[in-house]
């Protein structure tokens, strides 16, 4: 029991439950704010991989700026009556459960058992790989393209939002 | 690696055209408030420049921005296809009045078709599963853009709020599936994939070649849902209904046409091995049975998306649910794989793309006209719009795929190969499934011919020249198709023979 | 130059299509007429160019062969559109177009002032279309086609007029006719369409020359070769209206009079003697089928011409007369005189078809009236329509040295000579028939006192109508000059001519009994004797008393009431064939078979498809979330299927 192990069960917990505490509480902002706490505990488990970049990007971007965007938007819509989003416990309602339950069944007897079923090795790649360094270096060199293609992605979906979002000027 | 970069760009003309048309017409628009035709006429010019240059694409296949882009005939043709509808479409939306409601941003619009033309033209070329999941969120997030444009319409809103979350959770599946493919071989450039499995890299024991099985399947709903195969069809009904005419149609062929070609290079690239010699057809790794998997697809496909087409009130929503059975019958070519098979998709995307352009153009038309896309308020058209009947008609009978239209000559072949292959019974489901189809085209036929007007009026609807010259522009390739097919048959089958070699 | 055969079937289509899509617009009747005759007369021209070359060039190569493209080619299965040019071929083609556009011209008069002028045009081009491909093709699919184009073409144009009433028998309309004629040829064409799966099966081909040329390893007597020659023979019943399917000729008659003239008279109804001249070779390897067609055309011959003997229609009168010379034809193919045949077909066309134009003459003249009983005394009136229908008259009767003594001589001698003494005996009894029925019709007509009505006002006809009369009875006298028998001291151009077609069939016929000139001049002595004592009774007993039949039928009530009735054959057909078949139809067939067990499979199938596809629909709830919930439904399917499976 190694300490890594340790933390790596502390971070899986705190992330499985904040997940689900998202799904089930009534009240927006605590949900927004589980999210929060699920994306802060898989950044802890991405830094026991050795991958500082993804941890901290994690934080920035989702903790940081979606949770932020999100948390203004229910602000926005100002909800006053919570009731009205309640969903009538109908047979959709227990089926979306109990499908992922399955799907998580199946993919985890496929996944699970990929290298000898034994998961507490980590390759001695990843300190190397992890490393901002070695992204930043990868990103300019071998993964150029797709880089520069991403910016157009994000041009496109910038002006999209944009023209989705504005009211019409008179 | 500028080396490898400035030898790249070389072959890469057209993408970036495509590229610059967006940007210059986002700038253009910025720049001069309210000339909205203007921005269309600019992208409809840099489509047509990126278009001219497609011709000198090398023969030979080329791999470039190491590994990541292939260019290729397979992809040039598929690029063929992509930015002549693209152009099309800006032409239809020339004439919209759909879009000239929404007269704040109509010339974002255009911007944005060219983005989406650049996004599938860049699928087409994807070699790697980074730059795979890159061009298909562009064509994806723009696509959502585009089909929520109309925002004075609610329905439209509707429709790309569905499409957004449809679209991000199947995206989640497939990245969640190349994630998968990744760990198992090391690699995520589909020949470096080819190799490592080849190698028995990934396939050692029968736990890794699970994963594997389930990350291609994965992959497969990702690819599945942006095609519309059942199950992961249920958008393409409501988006398709709510979005702009000319973005459904847009959607309708050319976004298919680029996930098709993504589709065949993920699997040939990377899974299947040689042709076996006595069939044709292409076995994949430890021979699972690939072909019966998608062969039930395919054959759900085409009878969800023919069966509910019958109650179809919608013309829009017909459409939808007809190219949704289009669907499934081209995933018979892919169940097929082999030569004969592939160059059968590749042809019956060319008569494709002339049969629905042209069904949803009159459509548009239509509904400009009377405000309606009602099949009920068809009735009577024969007498009073004798043009665009007529079009209607020869786009709906190609559509069924019945002689002497284009639509046959593409059903033949792919019917064709289906039976060259020995799946008797899926070519038999796809007979039919086509005789079923029959029916709700011939529906509207029947009521423009057989039916009169509802309230007894005989006026004539009055078309512009355009349109008027537009359907017949598309009616005529519908019938010259059907005989002079052999030279687009020919390109599809060179081009297939170079991706795969060893045919 | 028998490359240019394509110009002389293409010139009718194109006339056809000119003035089936214009005709109604075309003001000019003229111009309508014009390009219709002129479709078949330019034919005629490059037909006759064609025969020149033909002349011209040595006997092995007067046989051509021309391909125009590959009409069908399923699997080693291939029929050509392609044309056979050979002495046979040519002959009928100018037959065909000469007459023809003879016809033609004469119809721009006798059409005049027709609603349906230019539709009339339109089918007459169609005909002679289907007709040039039928006695053109090389092989039996084409002919097939020109021969149901032909019946197709009988049917139009008999019921041309198709809100006229007719009184045939059991018919009350034109349309009913036109259907009769359909129906009864359809019988022909089913025998017609199994010879030719027979010979396929045979012979693996169905181009004449391949069929042929392996037809001449057989032996004679073969009785696949019986089959496939009577199948055929019944075909041609029908078309060449002999025994038992002659029935719709006499009622074909409510077609205009230049229809009855062309396809009844001329070309269509020939039709049955071409094909089975082109296939002579087979005939003579089935002496037993050859021995049915002679005995048929023989009975044909006499028992038309009985009927021909009480009729009063003028036009009846000549359509009898057709079937018993269709039946003197069979009866030349019967006995192996493959060119008399062919040659009574030639100078028939010429007689005949002046005949018929001459009552359409007659008709228009009367305003319609075609009872001979209402005539009478025309002579001076329409002085030319009189005497080339005295001309024609005389050619059919036999008189020499008109074309008619010539062929029917043939005949008889052939039918002697090659067949039996009571296969003559029938032939010229028949012959006297054909002669007393003719001139009966002449007297009555032309000749005595006038009996019309006091409102009908005869006048000769319009040049239009008159010239073709004039030439068809030129034809009438000097066709005859082709065929002069040996024994005259001519030498039978004609025969030579067609005698390397039939060489083959002739070749393998049992040799003929030679006998010597003196024999025949004494049988032409016997026809000629026979021809004269008709025209001098025919004429003698109805010129002094025009009432004539009301005596006969006093005496001989019942033979002449059999006569007039024509053996009560139509009555027998429609309650021993026609009327069970229709009740079965209706009642079984229709209501049963069709109504209840097809439709119902039908309709139920489009009932569980809507139901099916109504369920179905219902899985697009429009809720997000079960549209998740389906995907993961279908990928875990998917996924268990690949893994578990």
């Amino acid at each position: 029991m190694t300490f890594e192990t340790i933390l790596f069960y502390v971070l899986a917990l705190a992330g499985i439950v904040s997940a689900l505490l998202v799904i089930t509480r009534r009240n927006p902002m605590h949900a927004a704010l589980f999210l929060i706490v699920n994306f802060v505990a898989l950044a802890g488990i991405y830094l026991t991989l050795h991958a500082q970049f993804v941890a901290i990007t994690q934080v920035l971007v989702y903790a940081g700026a979606i949770m932020v965007l999100v948390l203004f938007v229910i602000m926005l819509l100002n909800l006053q009556n919570e009731q009205d989003l309640f969903e009538k416990r109908s047979w959709r309602s227990y089926s979306g459960p109990i499908l992922s339950l399955l799907l998580l069944a199946l993919l985890l007897r496929t996944v699970a058992f990929v290298s000898g079923g034994s998961f507490d090795r980590i390759s001695p790649e990843s300190e190397r790989i992890g490393t901002v360094a070695n992204i930043g270096q990868q990103l300019f060199t071998a993964f150029v393209f797709p880089f520069e293609m991403a910016s157009l992605l994000l041009l496109a979906a910038m002006v999209g939002a944009v023209i989705l979002a504005k009211k019409r000027f008179p | 690696m500028p080396d490898i970069i400035f030898q790249s760009t070389k072959h890469f003309w057209p993408e970036i055209t495509l590229a610059l048309t967006f940007i210059a017409a986002m700038i253009f628009e910025f720049a001069t408030k309210k000339r909205t035709t203007g921005t269309g006429i600019l992208v409809l010019l840099g489509l047509a420049a990126a278009l001219v240059q497609l011709p000198s694409a090398p023969s030979e296949p080329v791999s470039i921005f190491g590994g990541m882009y292939a260019i290729d005939p397979f992809s040039t043709f598929f690029k063929y296809v992509i930015i002549v509808t693209g152009m099309v479409v800006v032409l239809f939306s020339f004439q919209s009045q759909e879009l000239k409601k929404e007269s704040g941003h109509t010339g974002e619009y255009y911007c944005f078709i060219a983005a989406v033309t650049f996004g599938m033209v860049l699928m087409t070329g994807s070699s790697n599963l980074v730059m795979i999941y890159l061009s298909i969120e562009l064509v994806s997030i723009t696509s959502y853009i585009l089909a929520g444009f109309s925002k004075s319409l609610r329905r439209s809103s509707e429709a790309a709020l569905k499409y957004v979350i449809f679209g991000a959770l199947s995206s989640g599946i497939m990245l969640y599936g190349m994630s998968l493919i990744f760990g198992l071989t090391g690699t995520l450039d589909l020949s470096g994939i080819r190799t490592a499995l080849a190698s028995g890299h990934a396939v050692t024991t029968g736990w890794s070649f699970a994963a594997l099985m389930a990350a291609i399947v994965l992959m497969l709903a990702g690819f599945g849902y942006k095609v519309s195969v059942v199950p992961f069809h249920f958008w393409t009904p409501d988006v398709y209904e709510g979005a702009p005419i000319t973005i459904t149609a847009f959607l309708a062929v050319a976004s298919k046409a680029a996930v098709f070609a993504v589709m065949i290079r993920f699997f040939y690239v990377a899974f299947f091995d040689n042709m076996l010699a006595s069939t044709g057809v292409y076995s994949s790794f430890r021979n699972v049975d690939w072909s019966m998997i998608l062969a039930v697809l395919s054959v759900l496909t085409m009878t969800l998306g023919n069966f509910v087409a019958i109650w179809q009130d919608n013309l829009k929503r017909m459409l939808a649910y007809s190219s949704i059975a289009h669907a499934g019958y081209m995933l018979m070519g892919v169940v097929v794989m082999s030569n004969f098979g592939l160059s059968a998709i590749m042809l019956y995307f060319v008569m494709y793309f002339f049969m629905n352009l042209g069904a949803f153009y009159v459509v548009m038309v239509i509904a400009d006209k009377i405000g309606s896309e009602n099949i009920d308020d068809y009735r009577g058209f024969g007498k009073r719009a004798p043009i665009i009947s007529v079009g209607l008609s020869i786009f709906l009978i190609s559509l069924t795929g019945l002689p002497p239209t284009a639509g046959f000559v593409g059903k033949l072949f792919l019917f064709s190969s289906v039976m060259a292959s020995q799946f008797i019974w899926l070519a038999i489901v796809g007979v039919l499934n086509s005789v079923v189809s029959l029916y709700y085209y011939a529906r509207v036929l029947k009521n423009m011919y057989l039916r009169e007007a509802p309230d007894g009026d005989e006026s004539p609807i009055v078309f512009s020249k355009v349109t008027s010259a537009v359907v017949i522009l598309f009616i005529i390739p519908n019938i010259l198709l059907c005989f002079f097919y052999q030279p687009v048959l020919t390109f599809a089958q060179r081009s297939i023979a170079i991706l795969l070699p060893g045919l | 130059m028998h490359h240019y055969v394509g110009l002389i079937v293409l010139f009718p289509l194109i006339g056809l299509i000119v003035n089936g899509l214009f005709g109604r617009h075309i003001r000019s009747e003229r111009v309508v007429g014009w390009i219709g005759s002129l479709a078949v007369g330019i034919p005629f021209l490059v037909a006759a160019a064609i025969l020149y070359g033909m002349l011209g060039s040595p006997v092995e190569e007067r046989s051509n062969t021309v391909t125009l493209f590959t009409w069908i080619a399923a699997g080693s299965f291939q029929v050509n559109a392609a044309y056979q040019v050979d002495q046979l071929s040519i002959l009928m083609t100018l037959i065909v177009t000469g007459v023809g556009f003879l016809i033609h011209v004469y119809s721009i008069g006798y059409m005049h002032g027709d609603r349906g002028f230019w539709r009339f045009f339109t089918y007459l081009n169609l005909f002679i279309f289907a007709m040039l491909n039928l006695v053109l093709a090389d092989n039996y699919v084409l002919m097939f086609l020109g021969w149901e184009g032909v019946g197709l073409c009988s049917y139009l144009l008999i019921g041309f007029w198709y809100e006229k009433k007719f009184a045939g028998t059991s018919i009350t309309w034109t349309g009913d006719a036109a259907n009769k004629a359909f129906w009864v040829n359809r019988i022909g064409d089913f025998a017609f369409m199994l010879g030719m799966f027979l010979i396929f099966r045979e012979f693996g081909s169905l181009t004449f020359s391949t069929v042929m040329d392996s037809a001449s390893s057989l032996a004679p007597g073969n009785s696949t070769m019986f089959w496939i020659t009577l199948l055929l023979f019944i075909g041609a019943t029908g078309k060449s209206a002999q025994i038992p399917l002659f029935v719709w000729l006499p009622d074909a008659m409510a077609g205009p009079t230049p229809v009855s003239a062309l396809i009844h008279a001329a070309t269509m109804v020939t039709a049955g003697v071409y094909m089975v001249a082109r296939n002579s070779l087979l005939y003579a390897l089935a002496p037993d089928t050859m021995m049915i067609v002679a005995v048929i055309g023989a009975l044909t011959a006499i028992v038309a011409a009985s009927i021909g003997l009480a009729q009063n229609d003028i036009k009846k009168v000549l359509a009898y007369s057709t079937v018993s010379q269709l039946g003197y034809m069979f009866l030349a193919l019967g006995v192996g005189a493959f060119t008399a045949g062919i040659f009574h077909v030639m100078t028939h066309a010429f007689f005949k078809a002046c005949l018929f134009l001459g009552s359409g003459s007659v008709i228009h003249a009367m305003h319609e009236e075609q009872d001979i009983r209402k005539m009478g005394g025309l002579a001076p009136v329409m002085p030319k329509t009189y005497y080339t229908f005295l001309i024609s008259s005389f050619a059919i009767a036999g008189f020499p040295p008109l074309s008619g003594f010539f062929s029917k001589d043939e005949i008889l001698w052939s039918a002697f000579s090659q067949g039996s003494v009571l296969l003559w005996a029938v032939g010229a009894l028949a012959a006297l028939m054909t002669a007393f029925y003719m001139f009966r019709m002449v007297t009555l007509t032309f000749l005595g006192t006038p009996r019309w009505a006091k409102d009908k006002h005869p006048h000769e006809s319009p040049p239009t109508m008159t010239i073709p009369l004039i030439v068809l009875a030129f034809l009438a006298v000097t066709g005859g000059f082709l065929g002069i028998p040996a024994a005259l001291g001519g030498g039978n151009a004609l025969h030579h001519w067609l005698h390397p077609v039939f060489e083959r069939a002739l070749d393998r016929l049992p040799t003929a009994h030679e006998y010597s000139h003196m024999t025949e001049y004494l049988f032409m002595l016997v026809s000629v004797v026979i021809g004269v004592s008709g025209f001098w009774f025919g004429r003698k007993i109805y010129l002094a008393n025009p009432d004539a039949d009301d005596t006969f039928a006093a005496k001989a009530g019942g033979v002449f009431r059999t006569l007039s009735r024509k053996y009560y054959i139509d009555e027998g057909y429609m309650r021993g064939i026609v009327n069970p078949l229709v009740a079965t139809s209706d009642r079984f067939l229709s209501r049963v078979v069709d109504t209840a067990l097809i439709d119902g499979f039908v309709n139920g199938l489009a009932k569980v498809t809507a139901s099916f596809s109504g369920v179905l629909r219902l899985v697009q709830t429009g809720v997000v979330q079960s549209y998740a919930s389906m995907i993961v439904v279908g990928l875990l399917l998917v996924l268990g299927l690949i893994l578990l499976g």
